[in-house]
């Protein structure tokens, strides 16, 4: 590929990606990549901790984890290994809970259903986005919701919080930590206004952008 | 042969009316009839026996003759009907009416512009059941094959725009319910 062409990718590319951060959309993060790619990958995604943000947690692994979540940032925690005991005690579960444990300001929901996971994050996304014009919402990873409900329900999940946040004219993403020629990510794809791909090359964190019906980023470091 | 009111043998209503006494269901049919069809039966068999792919939405009283209203619900269910269903009740129903199958419960008796706006959400829900089924098949007829051509592009974007137009029909406050008794749950291979 000749400078020239590679610059002119790099410039559709960007004006692409303002369209998304002007405009709203929602983004699929995948990437069977070991280490804490997804969680850089993220941490850039969800913005500053200074702006409202939900972050619906599934497995925790999200950047904006109980130690990084910012003062205005909503927690939503699906308790799924319990039904459990553990995940309810002592966290006030199926309430707001404000406090230390979930970063100083953020208020924390646990929730035992993804039905009344997905209600509650509406709620918070409406809350947002009468405070923010532009929402940032973070669901750490489908894979757990995929295995709670089947593929179809969790399906519909995404596309619930995708569509409130585009419609907001936010920016969401979702992470599904498999490789990108997994049918799954074929499926969930239909959902998203872009793939980001995540990889590790030479034990670097790199990311590739498929936006949808427009442009293919080049491979970009993921800088921490 | 079982009696339906206002109605042929064949031709179910999009909305069903089950229960409460006869004048009841008559109040409840009238009250619904300007949105949508609707028929109005005393029990769960005719119910059951009435049911079509048309129905849409069950409006239950709890105090069927027969069996529970959940128990109906269900077994709607498991015949492979779609159906939304709202609960009438005269006290506040014990446990998660949600979790029962219920997308709503209202209190008897109960004003005819509340029930309508009710079913009418319920309507929407079905809409956005639809929409989002169609989504995810188009979705999935794809999946494993080269997908990224500029017309499949095409259909799956406008299927999902008409997603998004029926999800913004549903009131946030219907959201739990939409998801927890989404068809998807009933179907086949559902979890």
């Amino acid at each position: 590929m000749t400078s020239g062409s590679r610059t002119k990718r790099a410039g559709a590319f960007a004006d692409a990606l303002g369209r998304l951060q002007r405009d709203g959309g929602a983004l699929l993060v995948v990437g069977a990549t070991p280490g804490n790619t997804h969680e850089r990958a993220c941490s850039r995604m969800l913005g500053s901790s200074d702006q409202p943000r939900v972050v619906c947690r599934t497995d925790g692994s999200c950047s904006a984890g109980v130690t990084g979540a910012g003062p205005n940032d909503r927690l939503i925690d699906l308790a799924v290994d319990a039904r459990s005991a553990t995940a309810s005690v002592g966290t006030g579960h199926d309430g707001a809970v404000p406090g230390a444990a979930a970063g100083e300001g953020a208020t924390r929901t646990v929730v035992e259903t993804p039905a009344e996971f997905g209600a509650r994050a509406a709620e918070a996304v409406a809350e947002l986005t009468s405070e923010a014009d532009d929402p940032r919402v973070c669901v750490d990873s489908l894979l757990p919701l995929i295995e709670e409900l089947g593929e179809e329900r969790a399906f519909e999940w995404y596309h619930a919080i995708a569509a409130d946040v585009r419609a907001a004219g936010g920016v969401c993403h979702a992470h599904l930590p498999v490789d990108r020629d997994d049918d799954l990510v074929t499926r969930f794809e239909a959902l998203a206004d872009a793939t980001v791909v995540l990889r590790l090359a030479d034990n670097e964190p790199q990311q590739r952008w498929f936006v949808h019906g427009s442009v293919t980023s080049d491979w970009l470091s993921l800088q921490e | 042969m079982p009696v339906v009111e206002r109605m042929s043998e064949s031709a179910c209503g999009a909305a069903l009316v089950v229960g409460g006494s006869e004048r009841e269901r008559e109040r409840w049919r009238t009250a619904l009839v300007d949105l949508v069809s609707t028929e109005a039966v005393a029990d769960g068999a005719e119910a059951l026996t009435c049911i079509d792919e048309g129905v849409e939405v069950l409006v239950v009283h709890r105090d069927l003759p027969d069996r529970e209203a959940s128990e109906l619900i269900a077994t709607v269910r498991d015949r492979g009907f779609s159906v939304r269903a709202v609960l009438l009740s005269p006290e506040r129903p014990e446990g998660d009416v949600v979790a029962q199958g219920f997308d709503a419960w209202l209190q008897t008796p109960v004003e005819a512009d509340l029930l309508v706006r009710t079913v009418e959400g319920l309507l929407a829900c079905r809409r956005y059941d639809r929409a989002i089924a169609d989504l995810y098949e188009l979705a999935s007829e794809h999946a494993g094959r080269e997908a990224d051509t500029l017309t499949v592009r095409e259909r799956i974007h406008e299927a999902r725009s008409e997603a998004d137009a029926a999800l913004a029909a549903v009131e946030t406050i219907d959201r739990e319910a939409l998801l927890a008794n989404s068809p998807a749950a009933f179907s086949e291979g559902g979890q």
